[in-house]
């Protein structure tokens, strides 16, 4: 990893190369921490240096690897602090990201120079790892001036298109977070849709944060697509939402629980309930045939999927969120206690909803 | 402001003191050390002379700014005792009057008081400085320890203006020979590192001041001289913690004393330098003003002339040094015992000029100082210049801001180790000074001298690391090798004077140049200064204070100046970390639920939780589920998530983390029937957390309602569903929002009316 940083030197930047190899040492010995604090020596030195490049680009690539490797070796560093007990999980990957940020100012801030010769080629591979380290110390509200920079920079379009699709990635899953899921469907779709064939592994990641969007919105996924991807985890899921079946889609989730935590998914799809809500209340409608729809029916139902200690008051409640929310066109009658629902199209498709 | 007033009153009392010290002196050293003056020559006749009209020039200035008048007409001995001077000395720092009791009025033991002062001082060197302050304020004030405890004061005891206790013979003035009693003297070897004084006879004076100097506000005039933008550091109280483990050996001082002669005495004729001294008396007590280092110094210039042509020129270049030293003051703070030898050139003054910064100022050599003396003399030779405190100095000055905090922005730390880092290969000379000493220090320099290089970053600290790291043993070598340099440089100095400045010279340049074993260390002094984040790889292990107060409560008052355990009282902060810790944040942070102190809470829950992960239990499940429900308070659903995966199945069985989870399942969904109805069972303070966001979902529910019911909604199930406690608090409720209600029935709420409220 190290040995990129070598590869790329130029014979005019003579500081580096010794802490290069020291670095490099560093690597060999799995002694991670070492190899953090010579990179970042790396690292400024090489800022220092591109800032006195006035319009020249070039070194961008360079850029690029010593960055790259602070970012990881801040990782592991992280992970051996960790391990040895010391110090408090993600500190390495912050001051990392520091170190980043300046670097990202230098690129940002280079308006001289022509687009060609423009140092701002850089920003958007800093900004993905900026965005790696972000998410990975969950400090997602860092991420906003980054997005802005580059949604305001005129090159946007322009970066090569594997920048661009970790971008994406990243600024969907972050909209997903932030409950903006027509922009996460946006931006995962592209990231899927332009992630390149072979990168299967890239793929499946970009999935596993689309599936839980494309579902809020009423898309569900195939089988052969979650088998293709390995994540027949969401088979279940995506059956359950379907049926409105709230008794698997529980079991669903409690069974694969851990898998979806560790991907930080499992709160989104903890609101497929809702969704879930809705598909079994319109089964209720459907078998009633009528607009006047007695609370006690979906009591009823909700029994039936096992919900504990469920009534009529928490019957009115999911309803009202139902309604609020727009998935459910009509009205509840407190004093008759009856759901009247629209005579057209009371429950609307989701994809017009949210 | 305030800082420019100590400066002038500084500037005055310094000359006073100089002048009141030198008449001391002068007087005795003829009689003590040196009966007989040797013949002398015209040439001598014409140094003294041209002495003494300098001295005139310089005093009468002088004397018109003084504060303290009647000290310098009259001699020390005659001088009123304490309290009048402190009168006079305390009006001008009003607001240190906070800081003398934690000097002055210690519980500890006087041991312990006089220790610490002394560590202090040497901590920051510029305190040495602080020699620039009146002799007369160390009189005065060391009867403020006294009164707690007179009998370990060595440096009372040595005041030749204090009669009452002085177990000794008041100190040679200017060379201390004659060592004094080993007992008498607590020997304090940190603080003897530190002191930089290039002569073994200055730095017992040094010593002296260090402790004498009771109050921050003392060294921070000295402080003053070089650069105004110290002003923000004052008290370095934090060596006193560490120091107080450490017990100075006193042999070690004593041996060093005995063993070690100064090399001026055997060397040179000191009776000419001691004449021209007596001689200025005669003609106006006033001008004796001479810090006895400086007179040192004099003598071994004239000492190292080989022909008379020699001290022609000698005397020559010495008068300009010294005018211009006496008139700007920095004769009484500069370091004469580093002064290289006039080389008899144009280039000596220059040299002189610009090597010993000005502020190097090892206060040992200051007249007062001498007075006071006899503490630490045995200051091996070239302790000062290792020590050499302008770089600290130095990097106060420039990053004053940052280190005064505890803990700098990263952003601005980052920036601050930028700038050290250029600075620091471009050769300075204190810079370099200071790496070498880290180096030479072995442990010390990891903390130093990344202090040195990073500016301003936890410098005090780092300082203070190297005080404490050293041990008595390294001291005792050093001691021995300075004896060796100091006999060596006495031999070289009998066979060729010219030989011995250049000595001495190559000796400060290459003293601080540590043995080849610690060679590698630099090379992490260098890492440090590039990074930024270099900071928390210190090891505060080291800098534990373990506080001492006792106090339920305090007043609040910011932090200016290293922590003094007497006034530590947190517990973390006093590194206690077991489940007494524990108890106590919890404690706290039920208090603060209970009073709905939100902020006060969320630092006692992220210190458990790191006391938690630290394996020291108590109620931990308790507090996780005050964290899950705090998360849900912020809404941060990232640390939820990563809190929800760290849960185990006993953590979910316990009663109050499934409480929270329940809640949490509950608000996710917006099931506000749910969440409150889980609100009226909450376990523990659980329920005070849910106050902190209940509101906020019951507007969101009420919002849900309004929009989903028609044509009305009767309050009183507002009030159920939403676990308000009566119908006037649910009404007062809807009344914030603005519901409308039914004209026909205000027991109902309108809900087409209210559709404004959305």
């Amino acid at each position: 990893m190290a040995c990129n940083v070598l590869n790329y030197f130029p014979s005019i930047i003579h500081t580096w190369p010794m802490f290069a190899c020291r670095c490099t040492r560093a690597v060999a010995n799995h002694d991670f921490l070492e190899a953090y604090k010579y990179q970042t020596i790396v690292v400024q030195s090489f800022i220092k240096e591109l800032q006195t490049h006035k319009e020249d680009n070039w070194a961008l690539p360079i850029m690029n690897a010593v960055t790259l490797d602070l970012r990881i070796f801040a990782n592991y560093a992280d992970q051996q602090l960790r391990k040895k007990g010391r110090g408090k999980a993600g500190d390495m990957l912050e001051k990392a990201a520091d170190t980043l940020m300046n670097c990202f100012r230098v690129c940002a801030c280079d308006n001289r120079a022509g687009i060609e010769d423009s140092k701002k080629w850089g920003m958007l591979f800093l900004v993905n790892q900026l965005f790696k380290i972000y998410f990975k110390i969950n400090k997602l509200h860092l991420c906003k001036p980054l997005i802005r920079a580059i949604d305001s920079s005129q090159l946007r379009d322009s970066y090569t298109m594997a920048q661009r699709i970790t971008f994406k990635y990243y600024v969907g899953r972050k909209a997903m977070f932030d409950s903006d899921f027509k922009q996460a469907e946006d931006y995962l779709s592209f990231a899927f849709a332009h992630c390149h064939r072979d990168s299967q592994k890239n793929k499946r990641m970009v999935l596993i944060y689309l599936l839980p969007v494309k579902m809020l919105l009423g898309h569900m996924p195939t089988v052969q697509l979650l088998r293709k991807y390995d994540l027949m985890q969401f088979a279940d899921v995506t059956r359950a939402v379907g049926e409105g079946n709230l008794l698997l889609l529980n079991e669903a989730l409690n069974k694969h629980e851990t898998f979806f935590i560790r991907c930080g998914i499992f709160l989104i799809l903890e609101k497929l309930k809702i969704i879930t809500y809705r598909n079994l209340f319109k089964k209720v409608y459907l078998l009633l045939k009528t607009h006047l729809l007695p609370l006690g029916a979906f009591l009823v139902a909700l029994q039936f999927m096992k919900v504990e200690n469920v009534d009529l008051d928490e019957v009115q409640c999911l309803l009202a969120n139902l309604i609020f929310n727009g998935h459910i066109k009509g009205y509840i009658s407190h004093q008759h206690q009856k759901l009247v629902v629209s005579k057209q199209n009371p429950f609307p498709p989701l994809s017009a909803i949210i | 402001m305030a800082a420019l007033q100590q400066a002038q009153w500084l500037s005055g009392n310094q000359a006073a003191q100089a002048a009141q010290w030198a008449q001391q002196y002068s007087g005795m050293p003829a009689s003590v050390e040196t009966p007989q003056p040797p013949k002398e020559t015209p040439e001598w006749e014409k140094a003294r002379q041209a002495l003494a009209s300098i001295q005139k020039e310089s005093a009468p200035a002088e004397v018109g700014i003084n504060v303290f008048p009647a000290r310098v007409a009259g001699t020390p001995e005659m001088q009123p005792p304490v309290p009048q001077d402190t009168t006079g000395v305390q009006p001008y720092y009003p607001w240190y009057q906070q800081y003398p009791y934690c000097y002055n009025m210690h519980p500890y033991n006087n041991y312990y008081a006089q220790y610490s002062m002394g560590v202090q001082y040497s901590m920051y060197p510029h305190a040495q400085m602080a020699t620039q302050y009146p002799p007369t304020t160390f009189a005065q004030q060391t009867p403020q320890t006294p009164e707690a405890q007179p009998p370990d004061l060595p440096e009372s005891s040595h005041l030749p203006p204090q009669p009452p206790t002085p177990p000794q013979p008041p100190p040679p003035p200017l060379l201390p020979q004659p060592p004094t009693p080993p007992g008498n003297k607590p020997a304090f070897p940190e603080r003897t590192r530190i002191f930089p004084t290039a002569t073994s006879s200055c730095s017992p004076f040094v010593e002296s001041v260090k402790r004498e100097v009771k109050s921050p506000q003392q060294w921070q005039k000295g402080k003053q001289a070089p650069g105004a933008a110290a002003l923000k550091f004052n008290l370095p109280k934090r060596p006193l913690v560490t120091s107080t483990n450490r017990v100075p050996p006193q042999q070690n001082n004593s041996t060093q004393q005995t063993k070690g002669s100064p090399l001026t005495l055997q060397s040179i004729p000191k009776s000419h330098t001691e004449k021209v001294a007596s001689a200025q008396n005669k003609t106006t007590p006033k001008q004796a003003e001479w810090p006895p280092a400086m007179k040192a110094y004099v003598e071994r210039c004239f000492g190292s002339c080989g022909s008379e042509t020699d001290k022609d020129q000698t005397e020559r270049v010495l008068k300009q040094i010294l005018t211009s030293r006496l008139n700007d003051g920095s004769a009484y703070t500069i370091d004469w015992g580093k002064e290289p030898l006039p080389d008899l050139g144009k280039e000596a003054v220059k040299v002189n000029r610009r090597l010993p910064t000005q502020w190097s100022g090892t206060g040992g050599e200051t007249p007062k100082a001498g007075v006071v003396a006899g503490v630490g003399r045995d200051l091996p030779f070239g302790y000062q210049s290792r020590f050499g405190n302008r770089n600290v100095f130095r990097k106060r000055s420039t990053s004053s801001s940052s280190s005064s905090s505890p803990s700098p922005s990263p952003r601005r730390r980052r920036h601050n180790s930028d700038s050290s880092s250029s600075h620091s290969d471009s050769g300075e000379t204190p810079s370099a000074m200071q790496s070498h000493i880290g180096r030479r220090l072995g442990v010390l320099d990891r903390g130093r001298g990344r202090a040195d290089r990073g500016r301003g970053r936890g410098r005090g600290r780092g300082a203070q690391r190297g005080d404490m790291k050293e041990t008595t043993g390294q001291n005792r070598r050093r001691a021995r090798r300075e004896r060796q340099w100091r006999q060596a440089g006495l031999r070289f100095d009998v066979e060729d004077p010219e030989k011995e400045s250049k000595r001495q010279r190559r000796a400060a340049r290459f003293q601080n140049q540590g043995p080849k074993k610690l060679r590698s260390e630099p090379l992490v002094l260098q890492i440090n200064s590039l990074d930024g984040s270099s900071v928390d790889t210190l090891d505060w292990d080291e800098l534990k204070i373990v506080g001492s107060c006792q106090d339920i409560t305090k007043k609040y008052l910011r932090l200016t100046c290293a922590p003094d355990p007497s006034m530590v009282r947190s517990v973390v902060v006093q590194c206690v970390r077991t489940e007494f810790t524990v108890e106590v944040y919890e404690t706290h942070a039920r208090i603060a639920l209970e009073k709905g102190d939100r902020e006060e809470f969320n630092q006692c829950q992220a210190q458990l939780k790191a006391l938690y992960t630290d394996n020291i239990f108590g109620s931990t499940n308790e507090f996780l589920a005050y964290r899950i429900l705090y998360y849900i308070f912020t809404n941060n659903s990232g640390d939820l998530t990563t809190a929800l995966s760290f849960l185990t199945k006993e953590m979910k069985d316990d009663a109050c983390v499934a409480y929270a989870l329940r809640v949490r399942n509950a608000w996710a969904l917006g099931n506000y029937h749910r969440f409150f109805r889980i609100y009226r069972e909450a376990p523990c303070m659980a329920g005070y957390l849910i106050d902190m966001f209940l509101d906020r979902e019951r507007k969101a529910a009420v919002k849900a309602m309004i929009k989903s019911y028609r044509p009305a909604l009767p309050v009183q199930y507002v009030q159920s569903e939403l676990a308000f406690g009566n119908e006037d608090e649910c009404r007062a409720f809807l009344d914030g929002l603005s519901v409308s209600y039914m004209s026909n029935d205000q027991g109902k709420i309108d809900c087409k009316q209210s559709l404004s409220v959305l």
